[in-house]
């Protein structure tokens, strides 16, 4: 595949397609003008794939909205610049004519492949429609073109699946019959925002799959806009970074992860964690967050958008905003950056200077003292019909689960969507009733205990979960938030003590004090999940389920985050049951690892087995799915066919054979157990699977 | 589908037997003896007795529950009190003027509150927009009494283009008579309606499909009246069949100011002479209008969304 890039990259008659020179589009309120995209420039080629990336708040998807001259008007408008396509400036067409441009030459995908097809018509509707619109052609006959199109997007029975609405599909299906309606005129340009973004990891390698080798048979030009800068390393060409509505750095792929010129974007790189292995085995080192939040589009500072959360920051930065500076590049795609000061980037060494050996080593600090213990826990659900509809049968969403977590580690447990993990997470605490099944912490059962003394117990255990906009009730302040667990547990003799408690939680999460009268909707993301922990750790718990706590937020932030919640588990002795779907972060922050599949875990081990030798298929190939961070390490991946089976209807025997790439005859019938498999490294390693290797 | 007509069917009938056991309990044990009203209160002892006994009074609670029963299931609620008519032909007789009010208004109501919502969720902050929003808020501040008011004084009265009040069987002459209420009735609920169907359409606009639709090169007119309209037919069939009962119905008020004998004036006659049995019939009318709107709901909504299981 990097040979066949190669071929393309140094074939000079590849056609400019699309050319958008000096963009600004702004939005007007009362407050004044936001310039979202501000003199943005780039081009599009065919057989090319352009990557933009940035934090949210960027002007990424304005940009591409830009294109589509599809920016909500009145409040938006775009003011100035050039949009070149194929010789014709989009910006004068008429809206007729625009029309015809959409969905026919240019093409978009969008990130939300559950809300972005019309529920109440048919997906054979919705593709024929757009045949129709731009081919003129019948009914019947565009119905047998959105067939043909389907079964280009890899959707089995097309034939069939064309009469099916969109709830029916799975959210990996919606995204490919997205595809199959931008692809269905042929267009030149397919501009996909975020395109995998909403899905999980295994079907986020089957889609991109897809997009290249689509881009390829179609030769038309990509524009994919993402945050995740290992997308972008697999996929792109060239790479455009945007920050606060700028391109602040664009070229190759190659130059851009390498040889980083903009404080911005080496930041970027830096606060993604990386695979052990594909570090070169380096030590593990502390997350590079980049401080603070992309700044208010209203109110810029004067000179360098980022100069407030550059650790390169100098007195030239605040004068005046640099413009883009051309430096030699790699390859014939120009290499421009948007930095006043002239620094030779040497990321690994940079790295090193970062790295301190994060709480020591892990091991040393882990007693034998196990904390939780979890015995052949299960959580049936019962699927009823209406009122005088029959019983339909039980989902196992959790099914015979046991494991350990000894006193200050932290345990990663992962998993796609649907496959249990947030429903274990919260059975520990009870706040699920278990149906069967053991959770011993401190010595007592939780599942014996009446809701009186649970409740005690929660001063134990506290639960972080994913989305801080949705788990802070937003009519209370932060005082309120943060004192109601004090009041709850009678935790402070005096007004004066509970103060110096809050204040004390202020600092650990790294709050200022003026916080404490402000409300939730006032806060960005990163901070709001601050306040989150801060309420965790109110009540001095040992133990804490974090259930996905940096999904909803941005890299930077992520990487804020994650450094948090390490120094704070140091710091109080605390212990994770850290719930996540992305494997850089488990493998940054666990010490071990429990891999879900379909509410069971099919694979247990250290961090460093279950990384460098995984013995379940499932998790070998959730391992090959990840994204590399890093151009050079394009790979060949293990992708798993299919999507999750229903959990209505669990597949017989193992219950992953359906999708295993190792599938024998009696993985069909025999239901594999967990076995310990004991390596040289002595630590437990276990999994159930008949056939490793 | 039949299977899924045939269970909600069957759904219902739990709640029309509640209806019909409430209504049964407030009129024979709460509402007291209506003779001692009916005959005024110098009645004798034995003339009570035999209007008890005429009426089926005297006889035990379950025999009446019976009859109760056989009243709902036959229709047949035997004569009113004050006019001496059987009930079921005063009730067969209000449906005409009745329907022959609401049904226009009901029509043209929907269909001119609908476009409207459409055009001011499409011009959304223009002029437009804010133009037929405030003249909504205008109509629904004032009150329907002031309407009446106007349109009897000036345009009946005054200027005499249309009769003040009246009802004739003649179809032009029906017509004629009705224009007036009929207005009135748009006036007074067109505001609401509006604003209720925007609020509906505006919801749907800022959805992602709405963004799809448009990236697709589907003009507005297609956006909105394809996409979003079967979108937005769930809160709209929701608002439409809920009215429905009132199609039967009339209005109370209209039909008693404009001197329509449809069975809103019937019920208000009724109330003003202590009509039991009217009031009886009329309650249980409603109740199962109302669970046969709800029915209808169910079913449309299997209609316009496919996400409702048919199961």
């Amino acid at each position: 595949m990097n040979q066949k890039k190669e071929k393309i990259l140094s074939n000079h008659s590849v056609e400019k397609i699309l050319e958008i020179s000096n963009l600004r589009t702004s939005f007007f309120s009362d407050q004044g003008e936001l310039k979202a995209v501000d003199e943005v420039s780039f081009a599009a080629y065919a057989g090319k794939t352009l990557g933009i990336v940035g934090e949210s708040g960027c002007g990424k998807s304005v940009t591409s909205l830009s294109i589509m001259r599809l920016i909500p008007f009145p409040q938006g408008k775009i003011i100035g610049g050039q949009i070149l396509y194929r010789q014709r400036n989009l910006l004068e067409l008429k809206p007729a004519e625009m029309r015809g441009i959409r969905g026919n030459e240019i093409s978009m995908i969008f990130q939300e492949p559950m809300t972005s097809l019309n529920p109440v018509f048919s997906v054979g509707d919705q593709i024929s429609e757009i045949i129709r619109l731009h081919q003129g052609l019948s009914k019947k006959e565009s119905l047998n073109r959105s067939i043909e199109v389907l079964k280009w997007v890899g959707i089995p029975a097309p034939e069939k699946r064309v009469h099916d609405y969109p709830h029916h599909l799975s959210g990996g299906m919606r995204q490919r019959v997205m595809i199959a309606m931008a692809l269905s005129c042929n267009p030149r340009v397919l501009i996909a925002d975020e395109p995998t973004t909403a899905l999980d990891v295994t079907i986020q390698a089957q889609i991109l799959e897809l997009l290249s080798e689509l881009k390829e048979k179609m030769g038309m030009a990509v524009i994919l806009i993402t945050h995740d800068l290992g997308v972008v390393a697999e996929m792109a060409d060239e790479v455009v970074v945007m920050y606060a509505g700028r391109i602040v750095e664009q070229g190759s792929v190659r130059d851009i992860f390498s040889n980083p010129k903009m404080p911005y974007t080496k930041g970027l790189l830096n606060s993604i964690p990386t695979l052990k292995k594909d570090r070169n085995g380096s030590q593990k080192n502390r997350l590079v967050a980049i401080p603070g939040i992309v700044p208010n589009l209203l109110q810029l500072p004067i000179g360098c958008r980022f100069q407030e959360r550059c650790s390169y920051i100098d007195l030239i930065c605040c004068n005046k905003e640099p413009d883009l500076r051309l430096v030699l590049s790699s390859s014939e795609i120009e290499h421009k950056f948007r930095c006043a000061r002239d620094i030779s980037f040497n990321t690994e060494k940079e790295i090193l200077n970062f790295s301190q050996p994060s709480s020591g080593d892990q091991s040393q600090i882990l007693s034998a003292e196990v904390l939780l213990s979890v015995r052949n826990l299960s959580k049936e659900y019962l699927v009823q019909g209406s009122l005088f509809g029959k019983k339909e049968g039980t989902v196992r969403a959790v099914s015979e689960v046991s494991f350990d977590i000894r006193r200050g580690e932290t345990l990663g447990l992962v998993g796609e969507s649907g496959c249990g993990k947030s429903t274990l997470g919260r059975c520990l605490l009870r706040l699920i009733e278990p149906t069967s099944g053991q959770i011993i912490f401190q010595g007592q059962d939780m599942t014996q205990l009446n809701l009186k003394k649970i409740r005690n117990f929660r001063r134990h255990m506290q639960i972080i979960f994913q989305d801080p906009y949705a788990s802070l009730n937003p009519r209370m302040t932060v005082e309120a938030i943060l004192s109601e667990p004090l009041d709850i547990h009678h935790l402070y003799q005096s007004k004066q003590e509970k103060f110096k408690k809050i204040y004390k939680l202020l600092d650990l999460c790294g709050l200022r004090r003026e916080v404490l009268s402000r409300y939730p909707h006032e806060f960005s993301g990163g901070q709001r999940q601050r306040v989150c922990i801060a309420r965790a750790l109110a009540v001095e718990p040992e133990f804490i389920v974090c259930d996905e706590p940096v999904s909803a937020l941005d890299v930077s932030i992520q990487a804020q985050i994650v450094n948090l919640m390490q120094d704070l588990q140091e710091e109080l002795k605390l212990t994770y049951l850290f719930i996540s779907h992305d494997l850089k972060i488990i493998e940054h922050i666990s010490s071990r690892v429990a891999v879900m599949y379909l509410g069971k875990i099919v694979e247990m081990a250290s961090v460093e087995d279950l990384y460098r030798d995984s013995k379940h298929p499932y998790t070998k190939a959730l391992m090959s799915s990840i994204p590399v961070s890093d151009p050079n390490l394009r790979k060949q991946r293990v992708i798993l066919k299919g999507d999750l089976p229903s959990p209505l209807s669990p597949p017989s025997g193992c219950s992953f054979h359906p999708r295993c790439p190792m599938a024998q005859k009696d993985c069909q019938t025999i239901a594999p157990i967990l076995k310990n498999y004991m390596n040289n490294s002595k630590s437990c390693h276990s999994f159930s699977c008949h056939h490793p290797n | 589908m039949f299977i899924y007509l045939a269970r909600k069917c069957a759904g219902v009938i739990p709640t029309i037997v509640g209806v019909v056991i409430v209504v049964f309990i407030l009129f024979h044990w709460v509402g007291g003896d209506p003779t001692y009203q009916m005959l005024g209160r110098h009645a004798s002892i034995q003339q009570i007795e035999e209007l008890r006994h005429e009426y089926g009074f005297d006889q035990p609670t379950h025999i009446q529950l019976f009859n109760h029963l056989k009243q709902v299931i036959t229709f047949e609620y035997g004569r009113s009190y004050a006019t001496k008519q059987p009930i079921r032909q005063m009730i067969l007789n209000g449906l005409g003027p009745s329907l022959s009010l609401m049904l226009p208004s009901f029509i043209l109501n929907a269909i001119i509150a609908i476009s409207f919502g459409l055009i001011t969720a499409c011009f959304q902050g223009y002029w437009a927009d804010r133009l037929i929003v405030s003249f909504c808020i205008l109509g629904m501040s004032v009150s329907i009494l002031a309407y009446i008011l106007f349109g009897q004084y000036f345009l009946a009265y005054k200027l005499g283009w249309f009769p003040i009040s009246g009802y004739e069987e003649a179809w032009n002459e029906r017509l004629r008579y009705l224009i007036l209420p009929i207005s009135i009735y748009i006036a007074v609920s067109v505001g609401y309606d509006v604003r209720f169907y925007r609020t509906a359409f505006l919801e749907e606009v800022t959805q992602d499909y709405v963004r799809t639709a448009r990236a697709k090169g589907l003009s507005e007119f297609q956006v909105f009246f394809k996409h979003i309209l079967k979108n937005s037919m769930i809160p709209i069939l929701t608002n439409i069949i809920m009215e429905f009962p009132f199609l039967v119905l009339g209005s109370f008020l209209l039909e008693s100011f404009f001197g329509i004998p449809g069975l809103g004036s019937i019920t208000i006659d009724a109330i003003h002479n202590s009509d039991f049995p009217v009031i009886k019939a009329m309650t249980i009318l409603v109740a199962i209008l109302y669970i046969a709107g709800n029915l209808v709901i169910d079913l449309l909504y299997a209609w316009v969304d496919p996400r409702v299981s048919l199961k």
